[in-house]
């Protein structure tokens, strides 16, 4: 992708990935990957701080006998999610806006 | 390359590192492994990039959060942790080693040259502070007699008490430029390295 995926962003794409349902880092990291040129000495301190933040919790399950540490969106973290997705639509309502023509400065 | 030499080489970029760190560290690749499975061991390893530039890249995004967790007062060590990651990151750069040798006999000295400064400060100044005593002992003891040389005595030894006190707050401020300064050399250099 031509432009660049700031880490608030991506901190909103994997809260976003793990809201419907449950995911592990592998999988994280391929979805973020279709967006962002990430590497993953960058993606994991950031799965890192939401999880400090306690908006993601993790249990390791066992699949197809290999463990899979599994991230789940705490209470704490729907609510910082809810947050970031009205950030998000504005931002993206306001970049839409401007690059249609709809929205502009008026000099008065 | 195989997984577990991918693991032992991004090792040895690593072990140096605050206990906590390597660990998470370690940790996230070795799960990236395991989750990606054998089959995909190649592609990770692709995506993972080489060890080297995996570990450069993890040092200088730990280095920022250092710097930035700086005024954090709960963790102690964090100067002698941001200096020694600094360090982790420039040799991990990617860098010529000529070069390399180069640059880190520079911060090298850079330190030696900080720390002998500070030491002839702290050493002046305590000999400004013994000297004001002798002064103010003088004073009491021999220059009594007059109250000339009462006073005489009396100036000399406050004159060398407040230039001992300004030269240890002096020292203080050498100190935090010092670790300022290296900072700020680290950075730039690591910051090189990741745009070539």
């Amino acid at each position: 992708m031509y432009y660049p995926t700031s880490s608030r962003l991506i901190e909103y794409l994997i809260l976003a990935i793990v809201e419907s349902q449950d995911s592990y880092g592998y999988e994280i990291s391929q979805t973020i990957k279709l967006v962002a040129n990430i590497k993953e000495s960058t993606l994991y301190p950031i799965l890192k701080k939401l999880e400090t933040a306690a908006y993601l919790e993790t249990y390791t399950q066992e699949h197809q006998g290999r463990k899979r540490k599994y991230y789940h969106l705490t209470d704490l973290g729907k609510d910082h999610l809810a947050f970031l997705t009205n950030e998000w639509l504005r931002y993206k309502e306001t970049i839409d806006g401007i690059a249609e023509g709809r929205i502009r400065h008026d000099k008065k | 390359m195989t997984r577990n030499e991918y693991l032992s080489q991004l090792d040895r970029y690593l072990r140096k590192l605050p206990q906590k760190d390597y660990e998470e560290a370690m940790e996230h690749f070795t799960e990236y492994f395991e989750e990606a499975g054998p089959e995909n061991e190649a592609q990770a390893i692709q995506d993972l990039g080489s060890p080297k530039e995996a570990a450069h890249e993890l040092l200088s995004n730990l280095l920022d959060k250092k710097i930035e967790e700086d005024n954090d007062v709960s963790n102690p060590n964090r100067s002698k942790q941001i200096i020694g990651i600094s360090i982790l990151a420039i040799m991990a750069a990617p860098i010529a080693l000529p070069l390399l040798i180069a640059l880190l006999t520079i911060i090298l000295s850079l330190f030696i040259v900080g720390f002998s400064l500070i030491i002839a400060a702290v050493s002046i100044s305590f000999t400004s502070l013994a000297v004001s005593f002798g002064f103010l002992w003088e004073t009491f003891t021999q220059l009594s007699g007059h109250f000339s040389t009462f006073s005489l005595g009396l100036g000399a030894s406050l004159l060398s008490l407040g230039l001992g006190l300004l030269l240890l707050g002096v020292t203080i401020l050498l100190a935090q430029w010092l670790k300022w300064c290296i900072i700020k050399i680290s950075q730039w250099i690591v910051k090189r390295g990741q745009r070539s």
